[in-house]
This record gives structure tokens, C-alpha cells and sequence, in this order.
């Protein structure tokens, strides 16, 4: 399959050849602990600060507000796992939208005691009204994504948070804000102060860069993790630092540069699936750009094993089952769209250098598809 | 050096005339599992006497025969002259091996079938319960639930064995002719394969692909279910039929309602037409009774008239959960359950016709007029073969 043809950058993405060049530089010029006390040792934890200092400049934090993970996955775990500390449960405010990976532990909150609240998030966007309703004095955790996953939409974080803020002050009892800000991260402007957010979560191999590193924002700097492991990362998230994919990190989000006209190729697209009778699920407005999510009468799976055949890499939102519900089925229907809709999902997702006249060409392939299958 | 292993055989033993017929079948099944390593076979009554290389791994020897059909139980035996002097050094020497605690109770069964040895079979047991009890004093005899059982079986020669481990029953495969599984990667057909393949019938598998209706994911499945069942149809080939234009066809021209039973009726013709080209006595499915819409009995009575070929279902009357319980008895279970379908939701009908009238259906079934296509099908068949070890192998 040629890069060119690949649409499934929300999924993950190819390394760049200028991160995957740092990854290698860094393991051969940085063959040190960063906890060791000699030169190699000093050397590695040097380098590993001076990436922490660079993302602090990209996203607008102080460095030690920023912690490297194995993912986002991780770092989201980390902080809803800290809430099992809490002598007292309370609740807990997730949008129905949100990636697995947050959504996985309401089962285990609601079991531990806690009154796991999910906000609908209607058309892909958490609305500060619905927030409010949900807050309580006992809200221990709000957990919003920034842009979602699935439709591409973008949350208003700041106006959320300056919901949470006042009921803060209206309770005088803190909440922890956290935004997953995965598919956020190089797409859309990032001041994580400006925000105000407690928390947020990041991922490397979703700009290019390499798999298995990710970042932790931490507004007040410490969080007490679940396990300390050997208490690196100030004991947020123990296990010898990945210095070199946290290197080759930094130089994948230095180098990514948002595709200024990427809402172009989105709207173009939108509209020629609309003029085909192909129902589009992402909306038009608040949208990053990157990612269009369609459905169509050919369950996705056929249709992206169908696209496959043809070259192309998109996503299927769920399985060819009556039994097996895909992975992004529930947040279609959360969305407020139909099974129906649900069972034919199709994400077609971009990246800063996805060719036009491809993507033209994908369009008017699923657009065949469909038409030979009615 | 060889090990020896000692076969009891079932039902065999109690064939007449054509018992030889049975017993060189199971000798030929149990050889073919354990090539290269070097064996031979001595048949005495009721018993196989299974001489194989000592390096052969007992896990390997143990694989082959508990997935062997025509075994009711096996040991590793040793054997010896016929004097009660060498046959205590023997049981010594086993007692020894077992790594008994000197606590356990135990039993001593001996069998003479050699009418002409001097003792009886009660005198050589409590011979060796004597013997027993001299080097551990604080063993007892429990003759209903012991914990060490030593057998001894005096025939050509004596052999004495201590473990004995239960075999599956059933007749070699091979031995009752040729028959098609309709293999899905569901729970049921690879347990109908095992149940026929326990009645001596030599299998081959068949599989419908629709891609990319189904994935090819299905396909994997489908053949790891055929490689785990091989061992115990003592090989086997999987004819994967390319069905997808087939049922574009009955969903773009048959009544909605009745999707499903013209799949149904395909599968037939095609297995059908499988049975003329290669000499298969019967259709294997592993339809239950009202499982699904298409395995009610009007349904099925439907399917089996679209082939003039016999038509069993060995799991007619069992529920889900006895087919489950031999699923992960035989080891298909963990596969079964991937979540991989077999047949894609555009091709399930919301309503499906569960009281088929036969003449009706019939009728619209030769409507469709699919007789080329089905040819098409079966001409196109892709076989993947299957060892008796349950290894792919080249197809010949």
C-alpha cells in the first residue's frame, strides 16, 4: 500500500524520517540511565530535560508540569487510576464520546463506589449547560476530550472549564479537569495555562512520531500515582525514561505543521459525498479538519476490506456482526445517530500531506462501491 | 532402545470376522501420528502392543494416542519373561519410579490370559501386594478407589504398568467411509466432525468465503478450526468455495424472508456435487435442532431434500451447552469464539422463514436457476490440507 493512499492517520501515523533520525542519534549519542550519577547517565538526563523544556515552550506549560508516559493511554490511566486513593468516592463526569481508554474505567469506578456520570455530547460537542447540570459538590473528576476521535469535533475546553471553575467556587471543593488532547495535539492551537485544564493527555505516533511515548500535563506538577514503580517522573510514572522516542517526539511535534487548508479538502469532500446521497457524520462547523466520518448502507468493515483491496487504508468504525460491536459503534450512537448508522461507519482521516487528488479518488471509490452494492 | 505402550481397544475387540480390518486401521492411524520416529505394532486379543523409539517425547506419544480414536485407554508398559521372579524385579523397579510417599493405598490387578502360567490371577496380585508391602510397610489395599493401581497381564509375555490414561473410545477413523463437514467457524461443526469421526468416518471440511463480505480473518479461523480437528479425523482437507456472487445473487433475486434457506439449499448442492466428484458417502452439518431460523425441522427437511446424498447431524438433540462442554473438550472452543463472522449481517434476514413449505421453497430455489454458478463455486475451490498430526500440509 502506498503512504499516499493511507487515510488512516487518526489511527496512527508513518514516523517521520527527521523523528526516526533523533530516535537513532539519541540511542547511539545517549546510551545512558537518566537516574544513573555518570557522565552517560548525566548526559541522557540532560537531554531528557531539554525535551521537556521544548514541549513546555510548544504547549505553553512550565516543564515539570509535563510527565512522559508509554502513551496516552497510560497517562489517562494514571490519573483516573489516583482517584482509588480517595477515602471517599464521589462523582465522576465523563462525555460519552470519549476513547476507550476513559471510558473502560466507569465500570470499575461505578464498582469501587463512585457516581460515574456521562454527559451525551450530542453532534460530538459537550455543551457547558450540560456540564453544569452534572456538577455536584461531590464531582471528584471531569474527564472532556479536546477533539474527538471519531467525528473530528473540537470542544470548547475553555468555556467548560470556566463552568467547572465557578462551581468550584460555588462548592469551595476542587475538580480535577482532565482533556484527553490526543487528536488535538499539533492540529489545533494548544495553551495548556490559558486553558486552565488540570490535566491532559498526549501521543506521539499520531504526528508522526514514534509508538509507545506519550505525555502527561499535570497542572499542579504531582499526582499520586497508583504505582510509584522505581519513582521516576517524580513517582507519577515510574520505568527507565524512553529517551530516545521522547527525543524523536519532540522533533515529530517541532516538525508538524498543520495543513493550513485542510478544512478545504474536509468541505470539498463532504460535498461530494452529500451530492452522492453518502450520509456524512461529521459536522461542518468546530471541526479540526482531519478527520471525516461517513456511513454507508455496506457494513464498514466490507467496505474497508473493499477499499483495501483498492489501496486504500480508512477505518471501520465496527464489525461485520450481529454479535461483535465495533470499537467507535458506541460513540456513533452516542452521537445520536441511528444503529443503523452506526453498522456502515466509515473514518476517513487525514494527515498535514495527504494528497488532494487521492483523496478525490478515495471519495469517488467508496462512492462506486456503494452504488454497486444498492 | 524402544518404549513400549500398551492399547486397549473398545468396541474393536468385540468385532467378529472384519476385527482385523479395525485393528489395522488403528494401527495405521496411531503410525501416522508419530512419524518419523520409528514404530511397530504387536496385536494381541483386545490389546495393541506399541513399540516406538525411545526418543520420541512422551508429550508427542501422548498427543497421538488421546486424539486417536479406537483407544479406550493406554500405559507405558514394561515387559518381561513369564517367572514371577523377573516379574517382582519389575514391579520393584515401577514402584520405585512412581515416587510413592509410602502412605497411599493401592491395588494390584492382575490378568492371566495365559491359561498355562502356573499362578492365578489372584495368586500373582496378592504375590505382588506381598511385595508391595514388604518395602512399604504402611501402604493398604483399597479395591475400590486406590491410589496406586499396579496391573499386570500375562500373555505371550508379562507386561506390568502402573498409569493408565483414558483414550477417547470410538472407532478408527477410516473405517466407516468417506463423509463432507460443512465446517463454519462456529462451536457446533467442528464438534459434529468429532462426533462422526469417533464412528469411524473419514472427513474432509467445507468451508463457504464470501469476501469481502467475510473477512479473511473468517477464513484463518476456519482453517485453525480444520487443523485442530484434523488429529482427530486422522487428517483432513478444507475446500474453501468462493460464495460471495452466489449470494449477492439469492439477496438481489430470492424473497428476503428466505435468504437464508437458499444459502442453505447451495450449501447442499455444492457439498452435493462434492460428494459425485470424490466419492463422499454422506453431508456432515452441525445443525441442532432449533438453534437458529434454518435448523428448525421443517427447515432441515427442506435442506436435505436438495441432495440426494445422506444427511447427518450428529448434534441434532444435544443443547448448546453439551456442545460447548466437547468444543473445549476437543480444544475448538477458544478458536470458535474469535469474533470473526462467518456470514456477514447484510446476508441475515430481520424475519427468517422458520416453517418452510418444501414444495414452495423448492420451487423458488429453481427459480434462481444457480446450477452454473454452483459449478463456477466448485470449480473455483481453493483445499488446504491437514496431517494427522495437524500440520498444513502441501495439498497432492
Amino acid at each position: 500500500m502506498l503512504d499516499s493512499y493511507y487515510f488512516d492517520n487518526a489511527a496512527t501515523t508513518k514516523i517521520s524520517s527527521d523523528a526516526l533520525n533523533s530516535y537513532i542519534e539519541t540511542s547511539l549519542n545517549y546510551p545512558g540511565n537518566p537516574s544513573s550519577k555518570h557522565t552517560l547517565g548525566l548526559e541522557a538526563k540532560k537531554e531528557l530535560e531539554r525535551a521537556r523544556v521544548g514541549f513546555s515552550n510548544i504547549l505553553h506549560t512550565k516543564p515539570e508540569q509535563l510527565f512522559f508516559t508509554s502513551g496516552a493511554s497510560e497517562a489517562i490511566s494514571i490519573v483516573i487510576s489516583s482517584l482509588l486513593w480517595l477515602k471517599r468516592p464521589g462523582r465522576v463526569i465523563f462525555s460519552a464520546i470519549e476513547h476507550e481508554a476513559v471510558l473502560s474505567f466507569a465500570p470499575i469506578l461505578k464498582e469501587k463506589g463512585f457516581d460515574v456520570v456521562i454527559l451525551k455530547a450530542k453532534g460530538g460537542y459537550v455543551t457547558p449547560e450540560e456540564l453544569e447540570g452534572a456538577l455536584t459538590p461531590e464531582t471528584k473528576l471531569v474527564a472532556i476530550q479536546a477533539v474527538n476521535n471519531v467525528v473530528g469535533t473540537i470542544n470548547d475546553i475553555k468555556a467548560l472549564v470556566k463552568v467547572v471553575r465557578r462551581k468550584e467556587e460555588e462548592f469551595k471543593r476542587k475538580i480535577f479537569f482532565f482533556s484527553d488532547s490526543v487528536q488535538a495535539l499539533g492540529k489545533i492551537d494548544l495553551n495548556l495555562t490559558d486553558l486552565d485544564i488540570d490535566g491532559a493527555s498526549f501521543s506521539s505516533h499520531k504526528i508522526h512520531g514514534p509508538r509507545g511515548i506519550g505525555l502527561l500535563y499535570l497542572k499542579r506538577g504531582v499526582i499520586q500515582a497508583l504505582a510509584k514503580a522505581g519513582g521516576q517522573e517524580k513517582g507519577v510514572r515510574g520505568g527507565t525514561e524512553n529517551l530516545p522516542a521522547i527525543v524523536s517526539f519532540y522533533t515529530a511535534l517541532k516538525e508538524f505543521k498543520p495543513r493550513s487548508n485542510i478544512l478545504d479538502l474536509n468541505l470539498k469532500l463532504r460535498e461530494i459525498f452529500i451530492n452522492n446521497n453518502i450520509k456524512v457524520l461529521s459536522p461542518a462547523n468546530n471541526i479540526t479538519g482531519y478527520v471525516l466520518t461517513i456511513t454507508t448502507p455496506l457494513p464498514s468493515e466490507v467496505l474497508t476490506r473493499m477499499l483495501s483491496d483498492e489501496g486504500f487504508a480508512v477505518s471501520s468504525g465496527s464489525a461485520c456482526s450481529n454479535n461483535a460491536k465495533g470499537k467507535s459503534e458506541n460513540v456513533i450512537l452516542a452521537l445520536g445517530y441511528t444503529p443503523q448508522d452506526a453498522k456502515g461507519t466509515i473514518r476517513i482521516s487525514f494527515s498535514p500531506e495527504s494528497d488532494e487528488k487521492i483523496a478525490l479518488e478515495l471519495a469517488q471509490t467508496i462512492i462506486k462501491k456503494v452504488n454497486e452494492f444498492k | 532402545m524402544k518404549k513400549l505402550y500398551l492399547i486397549k481397544l473398545g468396541e474393536i475387540s468385540l468385532k467378529g470376522q472384519n476385527r482385523a480390518l479395525f485393528e489395522n486401521r488403528l494401527r495405521h492411524n496411531i503410525k501416522d501420528k508419530l512419524r518419523p520416529y520409528h514404530s511397530n505394532v504387536v496385536k494381541q486379543k483386545g490389546r495393541i502392543f506399541f513399540y516406538i523409539d525411545e526418543e520420541c517425547p512422551d508429550e508427542v506419544i501422548d498427543k497421538a494416542l488421546s486424539t486417536t480414536f479406537g483407544i479406550i485407554a493406554y500405559a507405558e508398559a514394561v515387559v518381561c519373561e513369564k517367572n514371577m521372579e523377573v516379574i517382582r524385579s519389575k514391579a520393584e523397579y515401577l514402584l520405585k519410579k512412581a515416587g510413592l510417599s509410602g502412605k497411599e493405598t493401592f491395588k494390584v490387578h492382575a490378568r492371566r490370559e495365559d491359561k498355562g502360567f502356573a499362578l492365578s490371577s489372584y495368586d500373582i496380585a496378592c504375590d505382588l501386594a506381598d511385595l508391595i508391602h514388604n518395602i512399604y510397610p504402611d501402604m493398604r489395599v483399597d479395591l475400590t478407589n486406590p491410589d496406586f493401581v499396579l496391573n499386570v497381564e500375562i500373555r505371550s509375555e508379562a507386561y506390568l504398568y502402573t498409569s493408565q490414561k483414558k483414550g477417547i473410545g470410538g472407532l478408527p477413523a477410516g473405517t466407516a467411509g468417506k463423509g463432507i463437514l460443512l465446517l463454519s467457524g462456529g462451536i457446533d461443526s467442528p464438534v459434529a466432525g468429532f462426533e462422526m469421526a469417533k464412528r469411524g468416518v473419514n472427513l474432509d471440511c467445507l468451508y463457504f468465503h464470501a469476501y469481502p463480505y467475510t473477512s479473511d480473518e473468517a477464513l484463518e479461523k476456519v482453517k485453525t478450526l480444520a487443523k485442530l480437528i484434523s488429529p482427530y479425523l486422522g487428517g483432513t482437507r478444507l475446500f474453501v468455495v468462493p460464495f460471495t456472487q452466489q449470494q449477492l445473487w439469492i439477496r438481489d433475486h430470492a424473497y428476503e424472508d428466505e435468504t437464508t434457506l437458499m444459502f442453505r439449499a447451495c450449501m447442499m448442492q455444492v457439498a452435493e456435487r462434492l460428494c459425485k466428484q470424490r466419492g463422499y458417502n454422506a453431508i456432515i452439518t452441525g445443525e441442532a435442532l432449533s438453534q437458529v431460523a434454518s435448523q428448525t425441522l421443517p427447515a432441515m427437511a427442506f435442506t436435505d431434500s436438495m441432495t440426494e446424498y445422506l444427511v447427518l447431524r450428529p448434534l441434532v438433540g444435544m443443547d448448546k451447552e453439551e456442545i460447548i462442554t466437547i468444543s473445549k473438550k476437543i480444544g475448538t472452543y477458544e478458536t470458535s469464539i474469535l469474533p470473526f463472522e462467518d456470514c456477514c449481517v447484510i446476508f441475515s434476514p430481520k424475519h427468517p422463514v422458520t416453517n418452510p413449505d418444501k414444495k414452495l421453497m423448492t420451487k423458488h430455489f429453481e427459480k434462481l436457476e444457480m446450477d452454473k454458478m454452483l459449478d463456477q463455486a466448485v470449480e473455483e475451490t481453493q483445499i488446504f490440507a491437514y496431517n494427522a498430526k495437524g500440520e498444513e500440509i502441501e495439498n497432492n
